[in-house]
């Protein structure tokens, strides 16, 4: 288990996280979300290790990550991971394996398969996708117990978005691990992740289970003979109302059923619910926070 | 401990063709000096058939440079890769130790050097036991020693490179703090005669500080070489205190090195550096000297070019237009305190004067900086330098009650011939106790494209330049007829065609800064130059 226990970090006089309490539970998942500038991968950085936390402490398995025992059951693999001009696949791999000792070849070369990649290939002839293809490859076959994943899908197409989900899920149902990924891709984390952990305003600003917060909202599109007036859905649970004349679409947090219900006493030609995703309360959650209004 | 030899041997195997690249670099360079260098007539006195270690350091140089090369450059391309975040974020997370990291990489430089320097010292090894040069027992501590001197610099290379947070900065500030020590002991000197901390290293250690290290190691190697045993090195036996100091400091380099890495934060990487003995503090401390040496000639242009150029370091190291508080700060007091001192320092002088004078009531100072009225005194009258054609361009005097004066002139020449006859008149002078330039005699002088210079001894007071056609001498004199000299002998030289080569040469100066009196032996003319000569 991964614990991060009131940790404030900053950059000179510009406060980034401010009093962060985060566990990542073994055999999981967690999606790290928030908008751009949030501490997202600061706070990757600080849980790796790159960093050393200003106040506050992380834990790993009961010990700091300040201690170097602590760090060999963790990977993490930045947005943008080293390689000189002269690595290929091969090479990185021998240097991860100085520090994994566990790290299996046989692995890493059936993911490079998997991604149509070559080991013997210089590192700086490869795309972004290409290299954060033959990174993932070198994370999941070092077999952490942990691995911390910045900017996941960031550069890899449909198809190795889903290899690499799957590759995920085996990590963590066969190989027990943990794996916290920060992603701007919504609806991919909302596929496999377990939980959430929502950076905004410097700090953790909501956590928890991944399909329990999107269960708790319902959406449905309404049309209405005449156009509603301003205030008709004044006295309903409304998270957003958006209305284009006589169509609207409304997010509601509650039961769908009873939600459901409620609309009808509103007398509208048509009620249809629709399917509720994360990256929609995503938006929804950081534009209530004031973020662009 | 198993991922630290784990590490060590890859980082090993991953610098082998940087190891091989550079021992071939330091094997071809040593190659194409070490036969021109090393050979009898550049390692023993031509006159006396010994060992001269001031003759030898001259032509040892190339392997000094050498040196230098190999501990700047090989700390800087092991460590540069801490200057980049994309390396730290991968790097730092690693399941390794800073401090054993730190220590990886400082291991893999050392052993880089070790391939190099090996390779060249063999080169020279060679050479010196296929012309059968020195006693051959010597090569093994001088091996040893020079590796060690090495070392110690690397070290300092080691920790000013990785204190600074971007490549630039660190080949700045470890090329800058080359030169600031000796800088820091030679420009005061320099600008105020009075402020005399004994012999100032030549200008070569001015731009290459750690050469005083090698060079001292190095030659004295050599001279343990040359003698019979073979075996005793002087230097690490009678300098054992500056090796010891050395060492010290090396050792406090090596922790701050690795304190650095413990402390540094990744992401201060690429970021302006903000070490305290990095470029913030290196920009007002050369700013200061750089200023204070500006004021001494009166230039508005130059003044102004240097407050330009402490802002500029500013702007490069801030990267930006757009400086904090603490530079404008900072460059204004740097300016404050470099005027203030200058203004300062001919006050303590004077005050020094005074003190001296107190003690001393018959002790009297004149110096008279407008020459046009400098009246020869009372016992050249008859037989002044300007009866010769010359024009005194500077002029002090000593003397007390009882008469005891001491004169230092320096004297431009109209015409060669007008200098020879005043030389010979000294000569002639300098043998009779009655004449009235008894105790009088010339020191060397030079002459460079058409300004003359003085060559710089301790009464000379500074070096002068001038338009002058003519040479310059500089005349001293003492009652006793002794002369605190610098020099065991000076050899004044010139071409018979022309005056507009002469040069001067002054062997021999006194070791470690330390000044004796010595009596004048002789002054010998020769058809092609003018020898004075000094008692040891």
């Amino acid at each position: 288990m991964i614990e991060v226990k009131n940790l404030n970090h900053s950059f000179g006089k510009h406060q980034v996280l401010e009093n962060i309490n985060l566990t990542l539970p073994e055999h999981t998942v967690m999606g790290l979300v928030g908008i751009n500038g949030a501490g997202k991968s600061t706070l990757l950085r600080l849980i790796s290790g790159v960093y050393a936390p200003q106040s506050g402490e992380i834990l790993i398995d009961g010990i700091k990550n300040t201690d170097e025992n602590a760090r060999k059951v963790l990977f993490f693999l930045p947005d943008d991971p080293y390689y000189t001009i002269y690595t290929t696949g091969n090479k990185m791999f021998e240097l991860y394996k100085v520090f994994f000792p566990a790290m299996d070849k046989k692995l890493f070369l059936h993911y490079l398969d998997t991604f149509k990649l070559k080991a013997s290939k210089p590192i700086r002839n490869f795309s972004k996708g290409m290299r954060r293809q033959l990174y993932i490859a070198l994370a999941l076959s070092a077999k952490p117990k942990y691995i911390l994943l910045d900017e996941a899908f960031d550069g890899l197409d449909p198809l190795s978005r889903l290899a690499f989900k799957h590759a995920i899920n085996v990590a963590v149902e066969e190989g027990g691990a943990s794996v916290l990924i920060s992603s701007h891709a919504l609806r991919e984390l909302e596929d496999f992740c377990d939980s959430y952990v929502l950076i905004d305003n410097k700090t953790v600003a909501s956590s928890g289970d991944l399909a329990e917060k999107v269960n708790r909202y319902c959406k449905f599109q309404l049309a209405f003979k005449e156009p509603p007036a301003e205030d008709a859905f004044k006295g309903l649970p409304a998270l957003s109302v958006e209305q284009t004349g006589r169509f609207v679409r409304i997010v509601l947090e509650g039961d769908a059923e009873e939600m459901k219900e409620a609309l009808q006493g509103l007398d509208p030609v048509v009620l249809e619910e629709m399917p509720m995703d994360f990256e929609e309360l995503f938006i929804h959650e950081v534009k209530e926070r004031g973020y662009m209004k | 401990m198993k991922t630290f030899f784990r590490y060590f041997g890859y980082r090993l195997k991953d610098s082998t063709l940087r190891t091989i690249v550079v021992s071939l670099f330091s094997f071809f360079y040593t190659m194409s000096w070490v036969n021109s260098s090393i050979e009898p007539a550049n390692i023993y006195n031509s006159e006396t058939g010994k060992y001269d270690k001031e003759v030898a350091n001259c032509y040892l140089y190339f392997f000094y440079i050498l040196l230098i090369v190999l501990v700047y450059v090989i700390p800087m391309m092991e460590l540069s890769r801490f200057k980049n975040r994309r390396n730290l974020d991968t790097l730092y997370f690693f399941p390794l130790s800073r401090t054993k990291l730190a220590l990886v990489h400082y291991l893999v430089g050392i052993l880089q050097f070790l391939a190099a320097y090996t390779l060249s010292f063999g080169v020279v090894a060679f050479r010196i036991i296929e012309i059968s040069l020195l006693y051959q027992s010597f090569l093994i501590p001088c091996y040893l020693g020079m590796l060690f001197s090495s070392l110690l610099v690397y070290t300092f290379v080691c920790y000013l490179f990785s204190s600074e947070n971007t490549v630039f900065d660190g080949v700045v500030t470890s090329l800058w703090w080359i030169a600031l020590p000796t800088l820091v002991y030679l420009i005061p000197q320099t600008i105020h005669s009075s402020l005399d901390f004994g012999e100032p290293s030549g200008f070569w250690y001015v731009l290459f500080g750690p050469m005083i290290l090698f060079g001292e190691v190095f030659a004295s190697c050599f001279e343990s070489g040359a003698s019979a045993t073979g075996d005793a090195i002087d230097y690490f036996k009678e300098e054992w205190y500056m090796l010891l100091i050395w060492t010290a400091l090396a050792g406090l380099a090596f922790f701050l090195y690795l304190r650095t890495f413990q402390k540094k934060g990744a992401e201060k990487a690429g970021a302006p550096s903000s070490s305290p003995v990095g470029l913030q503090f290196l920009i007002p401390a050369w700013g200061y000297l750089g200023f204070w040496f500006v004021l001494q000639l009166d230039s508005v242009i130059l003044i102004f070019m240097t407050i330009l150029s402490i802002l500029i370091g500013y702007f490069i190291l801030r990267r930006s237009f757009k400086l904090k508080k603490k530079d404008l700060i900072c460059t204004a007091l740097t300016i404050f305190l470099a005027l203030t001192v200058f203004l300062a320092v001919p006050e303590v002088e004077r005050l020094i004067e005074r003190i001296a004078s107190e003690k001393d009531p018959d002790y009297t100072h004149v110096t008279t900086p407008n020459f046009d009225e400098v009246e020869a005194p009372v016992f050249l009258q008859g037989c002044t330098p300007k009866e010769f054609g010359a024009t005194i361009t500077r002029f002090s005097s000593y003397s007390d009650k009882q008469g005891n004066v001491d004169v230092y002139m320096a004297l431009s020449f109209s015409e060669k011939e007008l200098m020879m006859n005043y030389l010979d008149l000294l000569r002639a002078d300098a043998a009779d106790p009655n004449a009235p330039y008894s105790g009088l005699y010339a020191l060397s002088s030079s002459l460079i494209d058409g300004h003359t210079t003085l060559f710089s001894t301790k009464y000379t007071l500074d070096s002068i330049a001038t338009p002058a056609a003519g040479c310059i001498l500089t005349i001293s004199r003492r009652n006793d007829k002794k002369c605190i000299m610098e020099c065991d002998y000076g050899v004044i030289s010139y071409s018979k065609e022309t005056l507009t080569v002469i040069q001067s040469y002054c062997y021999g100066s006194f070791e470690r800064g330390a000044v004796k009196d010595v009596p004048v032996l002789a002054t010998n003319y020769f058809p092609n130059g003018y020898e004075v000569s000094f008692k040891e």
